[in-house]
């Protein structure tokens, strides 16, 4: 063992050197100088400013919309306190941000802005889809080539990059003026949404579904039968048009085989 | 690990599918024009964790380039630095990209970037002491096992010094190559930007640095700034052109090593392509240059 007193107690180590970075009120660690010897704020204050520079740009590469909604600047200072409150725990980027739609919902200078956490669960889970696993989506003949009498036991698998989520807000459309830089005041904050994201292939779709949609498709990606799920979306809506659903269910790329 | 060290031209050998050229740092917005133009460049290096996502749009776009370029692999978060053991989730991650892509060089950083479960993003200093020494050594053993080849450690750019740094950052770095058999990545940019933050002369610095196991160097743009008692403090920025006196500095390596793979790496404020082509092609400018050289003394 080395004589010398170990440099993780000199300097506090590394949580003494990671609690500074993320909390401007700790002191800079012990042990850390330039080249006269001396302790340095502003050299420490490089690694302050890098560490939340590069989280702050990320949230905003994650969650465009929100950015525009709330306006750059504002968006910094939730970021930074996002940040702070939920730093990332892994070093993949375009995960971080799955708390931010709970951390808005519960951050009281945005509470007169009730519909930002829908808007960021969706930008999101459209992140997620993005990067999900390359998988065929199940074509529309296939459900075609079952036997009359099998169709209503036939299971949905869901694709890899299909999310189902019902908003009391319209956030799907928020998301998508908001990352097309348009206008959004025609939107009626009174509606909510039914959304649906998928990826077929490449390119990620963002759909508000219609009536009994959401039913239908949610009891599917929860393993029930095409009978029993179609009975459930019935029960909930009046006039549902299966026909229509199951083409639009298969055309969105929603799921990926069938189990009988 | 001593049967992965560098001198041992074996399947593990340094550089055996990038060839001694210049490449550039791949960003998305430039892989389109990249492929369209049938772009003349040595090769392409991507940061390993914008392609740790299953599938989509990154993944096509990294085996259009692979099918085109060689690659190399560069990783910025798994921390080697770090007093907490290495996350073997991303050590896997990391392995299974080298597994999918076969990169012709692999690289990391002497740095910590997480801690007690969080993810910094920054590439952060170490002290130069046995303790941290013998840490580091364990992690790069372990990333060369678990990954399965030779990994090149890259030189820090830092800010600030440990008072309980007990050896040279340059002794610290030769060590673990030897302890480990890693090859290194030599940052000609970080030299320059430590140098300056530490006021150390960075043509001595280049002149002790073992270059017998550099595989790859790296190039980049830093930005000026001051510390409180107005002594200069650069900042490795990665957001514009590499300065003259890098260039000048890579010009004194290049006529000591001969030809080595040479990255320009640009991630901020990121130009149109062909700027940074045009570095690029700078880089490849001196390569060529003491290449002719070396050729006209061996016909001489």
């Amino acid at each position: 063992m080395s004589p010398m007193p170990d440099s993780e107690y000199l300097s506090g180590g590394q949580s003494g050197f990671s609690n500074a970075l993320l909390d401007p009120e700790v002191q800079t660690p012990p042990g850390l100088v330039g080249p006269d010897g001396l302790a340095s704020e502003k050299r420490f204050s490089v690694y302050r400013n890098n560490v939340m520079a590069s989280l702050i740009d990320a949230m905003g590469a994650n969650f465009p919309a929100i950015k525009r909604l709330v306006g750059d600047e504002f968006f910094v200072s939730l970021a930074r306190e996002f940040i702070v409150q939920f730093p990332p725990t892994q070093p993949i980027l375009f995960m971080y941000g799955d708390e931010f739609g709970t951390f808005l919902e519960n951050f009281p200078p945005v509470a007169d802005f009730p519909y930002l956490a829908d808007v960021a669960r969706v930008e999101y889970a459209w992140l997620q889809s993005y990067h999900a696993a390359d998988v065929s989506p199940l074509e529309a003949g296939e459900l075609g080539n079952i036997a009359g009498e099998d169709v209503g036991r036939a299971k949905f698998v869901p694709h890899s990059s299909m999310w189902i989520f019902r908003s009391i807000w319209p956030a799907a459309s928020l998301m998508d003026r908001n990352r097309e830089g348009a206008d959004c005041s025609d939107i009626d904050l009174s509606v909510g949404e039914d959304i649906l994201i998928t990826r077929p292939v490449l390119d990620v779709q963002t759909l508000i579904l219609p009536q009994g949609g959401f039913e239908f498709i949610s009891a599917l990606a929860g393993g029930e039968t095409l009978e029993a799920a179609a009975g459930i979306a019935m029960g909930s809506v009046e006039n549902f048009d299966l026909p229509a659903q199951i083409s639009g269910m298969l055309v969105c790329g929603a799921f990926c085989r069938i189990d009988l | 690990m001593n049967e992965l060290n560098s001198n041992d031209r074996g399947p593990f050998s340094i550089g055996s599918e990038i060839p001694a050229r210049s490449g550039a740092g791949l960003k998305a917005e430039h892989v389109e024009e990249i492929l369209s133009s049938r772009a003349d460049i040595g090769f392409f290096e991507v940061h390993a964790e914008n392609y740790m996502g299953a599938g989509g749009v990154p993944h096509r776009q990294l085996g259009e380039i692979r099918d085109k370029y060689p690659l190399s692999l560069h990783g910025v978060g798994l921390s080697i630095g770090g007093e907490d053991p290495l996350n073997m989730d991303h050590l896997k991650r990391l392995a299974e990209l080298n597994r999918r892509y076969q990169p012709g060089l692999f690289s990391e950083h002497l740095a910590w970037s997480s801690h007690d479960g969080a993810y910094l993003n920054d590439l952060l200093p170490v002290p130069y002491d046995e303790a941290t020494l013998d840490r580091v050594c364990d992690h790069v053993d372990l990333v060369q096992e678990v990954v399965g080849r030779q990994m090149l450690l890259e030189n820090p750019s830092t800010y600030v010094a440990f008072e309980q740094s007990t050896m040279s950052e340059i002794d610290f770095i030769k060590t673990i190559a030897e302890r480990t058999g890693c090859g290194l990545l030599l940052d000609v940019n970080n030299i320059y930007v430590s140098a300056t933050n530490h006021e150390f002369s960075p043509e001595d610095y280049l002149d002790a640095f073992p270059i017998n196991l550099v595989g790859e160097v790296h190039l980049a743009g830093h930005a000026p700034d001051e510390d409180e008692a107005g002594r200069p403090l650069l900042i490795d920025a990665h957001d514009r052109k590499v300065a003259d006196v890098v260039w000048a500095l890579y010009e004194r390596l290049i006529a000591k090593t001969g030809g080595l793979p040479t990255l320009i790496e640009w991630d901020d404020d990121i130009p149109a392509w062909p700027i940074l082509l045009k570095e690029a092609e700078i880089a490849e400018g001196i390569l060529s240059n003491f290449q002719e050289r070396a050729d006209h003394v061996a016909n001489a």
